[in-house]
């Protein structure tokens, strides 16, 4: 059983991330914008974030940026998912720069998921 | 006309007074007493006097021919003449100094009564004796520079004292005409004359004297003259001795005519002897002198004898080896000469040669550029006529004037610094300019400014060479504007992608994923209809989402921008990945996926490998058999490369469309897609991702029996 944080834009998705975590046993609480997530991070401790990239507003990377900023939020374990298409690079960079557990691209399904979240 | 009258006078006169002499000496030959005096009853020429006065007269003749050029008979005639003048008067003038006859005036004729008596029968007057020396003194002296002084003197003496003689007879004074009773006889009248003619001849025949060769006999005359003037005394004591013997002998005729002889011979073997030695001396003197003048005229080739050994064939040796050394040195400084020649005209030859380049290469310059030259101030001083034609002014509209004139202003400050701080450094400066012309247009052109530097190595002028490059520039602007637009369509493009890819993948996350809700009883129990449903919603939610990251990639091989991880990593391992994702699929459908690759090291993308793989995979599965279709994958070693075969038991694909199986949304049946599902983009994916990786791709197969697709990936270093 682990304590999760999902921040996505995406309501539906977050929802349906929700239900199927929940049906594996695992503790779920979701958030729809960056500022949401970064609030949420400073009030509770998560075992794992899941961080959607492509958000209006305070982008995934925003987030990132002030995650590595402050110390109390440095040791999150955060796990980049993106439905956009970074280059393999580009993810690279982002593994090595904020120290995230890894970078995943969407589609993810029910399987993929629950073996994500086991794995970390 | 003056000069030559005067010198053929003097001929005349020695004519004159050869004809008198003959004429004389006959009348005493024959007998003629007329012939003897000329005038009846008069004073007789002595037989001696008239041989002397024949002899004399051809002496003077040849003088006056010798000044005219005439030297070769000359040279001979007038010593021997003169010798036998001197022989003569010499005998009679010792005659006169001993009181005694010698005989010889009486050698050919006796004779025996006088009209005037004399002291000694035939003998000469006095004064005609020294009258006839003064005459050999005279000519002596026309040779011998040191006595031309006198020679004219000599001559006035002569004329005077047949004058003195002639006025004698006039006031019939006997002293006068040099009678002296017992000492000397009277100087005939004509003799008189013929002295006072031959002393103006004398003087005559020297008129104008232009003595070239003279020299020649001068030095010959000169020993001659010493070794006679030497031997006169001896002579005239030797035929004074004979006088004496005479004497005291009287009327022994033998004895005298003996003595005669003695007197005789002794005077000629002088002579002759004198002669031989003077030429003997004065030959090769002479010769030697030829010689130098040859030289003296240029002609190296004569040597000077050098027979002998005495000083002069010394003097000739160390002349002949001279004339070696100037000879040589002449030759040598020909030589040079020749050479100095030569070596003009091979560096003539060569500065044309050069000169012809240099215009040649002007022309050519002309032909293809825009050339001007400017000075140091970048004042115009030449253009040439494509420059008159691309700036649109004339030549004389542009020399005098700044080049500043075709500024364009379309470059900085800066460029024109950078020109000026290079060309003044003296070195060759290139860009391209863009000029204005005349009439406002501009053009440009790519400039060469060659700085022509002075003898201080510092610019004087530039030459600057220029080619139209207007058009190309015009073409550049428009391909550079090209490329920029199509730069822009790229990067549109991509971030259409990026956008479509979000935009479009967002959606089908909860649909998809809600689907696989459903469908594991997560949600509840659903009756069998709605399962069947929901799993068709499913399928396709899955397919278009593949469609959607398969059409990304293409784009991105399409534009070159596929990013790849290289890593060296086993095949066995992508191999399981694979396997692993399609397992559950292959035992649904009763297909086997055998792996037989060995563990080898590649060098490439894993992730992109595998997406091959997983599209070949995928395809495979599509058209083998279900339940006994068999799918093999294996790997070998091909040179530096891995390669890696799938192949499968499926219908196989017909030759001729092998080909196209690589090109995009190719699909051998149409109808097989709906059945099978796919993009029709999975293998021009894989093409693009193994050609990215410098492999290759390629399928071989067998109609309805087997197809097996190879790919070709870099080897990687083993761990």
């Amino acid at each position: 059983m682990k304590n999760i944080l999902i921040i996505d834009d995406n309501k539906d998705i977050t929802e349906l991330y929700k239900i199927i975590l929940e049906s594996a046993g695992h503790k779920c609480i979701t958030v729809n914008d960056g500022k949401g997530g970064l609030e949420a991070l400073q009030t509770k401790s998560f075992d794992l974030t899941l961080l959607d990239l492509a958000m209006p507003g305070m982008s995934g990377i925003d987030v990132l940026d002030i995650i590595k900023n402050e110390p109390n939020l440095k040791s999150s374990r955060i796990l980049v998912i993106t439905a956009s298409a970074p280059q393999d690079v580009e993810i690279k960079r982002i593994k090595k720069e904020y120290g995230v557990l890894d970078v995943v691209k969407k589609p993810i399904n029910k399987v993929k998921l629950l073996q994500i979240v086991e794995m970390y | 006309m003056k000069l030559l009258s005067g010198r053929k006078l003097s001929q005349i006169i020695a004519c004159i007074s050869i004809c008198i002499g003959l004429i004389v000496c006959i009348g005493w030959l024959l007998d003629i007493p007329i012939l003897k005096s000329i005038i009846p009853n008069a004073v007789t020429m002595k037989f001696s006097t008239s041989i002397s006065f024949i002899f004399s007269g051809i002496a003077i003749y040849f003088l006056s021919k010798y000044t005219e050029g005439k030297t070769n008979i000359a040279k001979i005639v007038i010593p021997i003449s003169s010798l036998v003048v001197f022989l003569f008067m010499t005998t009679l003038l010792t005659a006169y100094i001993f009181g005694k006859t010698s005989g010889i005036e009486q050698l050919f004729i006796k004779e025996s009564s006088d009209a005037i008596k004399t002291s000694l029968p035939g003998m000469p007057s006095f004064a005609t004796i020294v009258n006839f020396i003064l005459i050999i003194v005279g000519i002596f002296a026309f040779f011998e520079s040191r006595l031309k002084k006198l020679f004219t003197p000599i001559g006035y003496a002569i004329s005077t004292i047949g004058i003195i003689s002639i006025i004698g007879y006039g006031v019939n004074q006997p002293i006068l005409y040099y009678y002296i009773d017992n000492v000397s006889t009277a100087m005939a009248i004509h003799t008189s004359f013929l002295f006072t003619s031959l002393g103006i001849a004398l003087i005559l025949s020297r008129n104008n004297i232009t003595v070239q060769h003279g020299e020649s006999v001068k030095i010959y005359t000169k020993i001659l003259s010493l070794f006679l003037a030497s031997s006169v005394i001896p002579i005239i004591f030797v035929i004074g001795l004979n006088f004496n013997i005479l004497e005291s002998v009287p009327n022994n005729e033998s004895i005298k005519i003996s003595m005669i002889i003695i007197s005789i011979s002794t005077i000629i073997t002088v002579i002759i002897f004198s002669s031989i030695t003077a030429r003997s001396i004065s030959k090769p003197i002479i010769s030697l002198k030829n010689v130098a003048m040859q030289i003296s005229k240029g002609n190296f080739s004569i040597k000077a004898n050098e027979s002998g050994s005495d000083e002069i064939s010394e003097l000739s040796k160390t002349f002949n080896d001279m004339i070696g050394n100037i000879k040589m040195k002449e030759v040598l400084h020909m030589e040079i000469e020749k050479l100095k020649h030569v070596n003009e005209e091979q560096r003539q030859y060569e500065l044309e040669t050069e000169l012809k380049k240099i215009s040649d290469l002007k022309k050519a310059l002309d032909e293809s550029s825009i050339v001007d030259i400017t000075d140091k101030e970048g004042t115009i001083i030449d253009v040439n006529k494509k420059f008159e034609k691309i700036s649109k002014y004339t030549r004389n509209q542009l020399l005098g004037q700044n080049h500043r004139i075709l500024k364009s202003g379309f470059h900085t400050p800066e460029f024109y610094e950078d020109m000026w701080n290079t060309i003044t450094q003296g070195k060759v400066w290139q860009r391209d300019v863009k000029n204005r012309a005349r009439d406002g247009t501009y053009y440009w052109v790519k400039t060469t400014i060659v700085p022509f530097l002075g003898k201080d190595g510092k610019p004087e002028q530039y030459i600057a060479i220029r080619t139209d490059i207007t058009n190309q520039k015009l073409l550049e602007r428009r391909l550079e504007s090209l490329l920029e637009n199509l730069k822009t369509i790229d990067m549109e493009k991509e971030e259409f992608a990026a956008m479509v890819s979000h935009e479009l993948k967002t959606p089908l996350i909860p649909i998809s994923g809600y689907a696989e809700l459903f469908l594991d009883g997560s949600l509840g129990n659903i009756t069998k209809i709605q399962r069947e449903k929901i799993h068709v919603m499913y399928e396709n939610s899955i397919l278009l989402t593949t469609l959607i990251q398969d059409i990304l990639d293409a784009q991105k091989i399409e534009l070159k921008r596929l990013n790849l991880d290289i890593r060296t990593e086993s095949i066995k391992e992508i191999t399981k990945r694979c396997i692993d994702i399609f397992s559950p699929i292959a035992e649904q459908k009763g297909i086997k996926i055998v792996d037989e690759t060995q563990d080898m090291m590649i060098s490439g993308d894993p992730d992109r490998i595998l997406q091959v793989l997983n599209n070949i995979i995928s395809n495979a599965i599509k058209f083998v058999p279900i339940q006994y279709g068999t799918i093999t994958i294996n790997s070998r070693n091909d040179n530096d490369a891995v390669m890696i075969s799938v192949k499968d038991n499926g219908i196989g694909i017909p030759k001729s469309k092998q080909k196209d199986l690589f090109k995009k949304f190719y699909q051998i049946d149409k109808s097989l897609t709906r059945k099978s599902g796919g993009t029709g983009l999975g293998l021009a994916i894989s093409r693009g991702i193994i050609e990215a990786h410098g492999g290759e791709i390629w399928v071989e197969s067998k109609e309805n029996y087997w197809t097996t697709v190879n790919f070709t990936i870099q080897k990687g270093n083993s761990k």
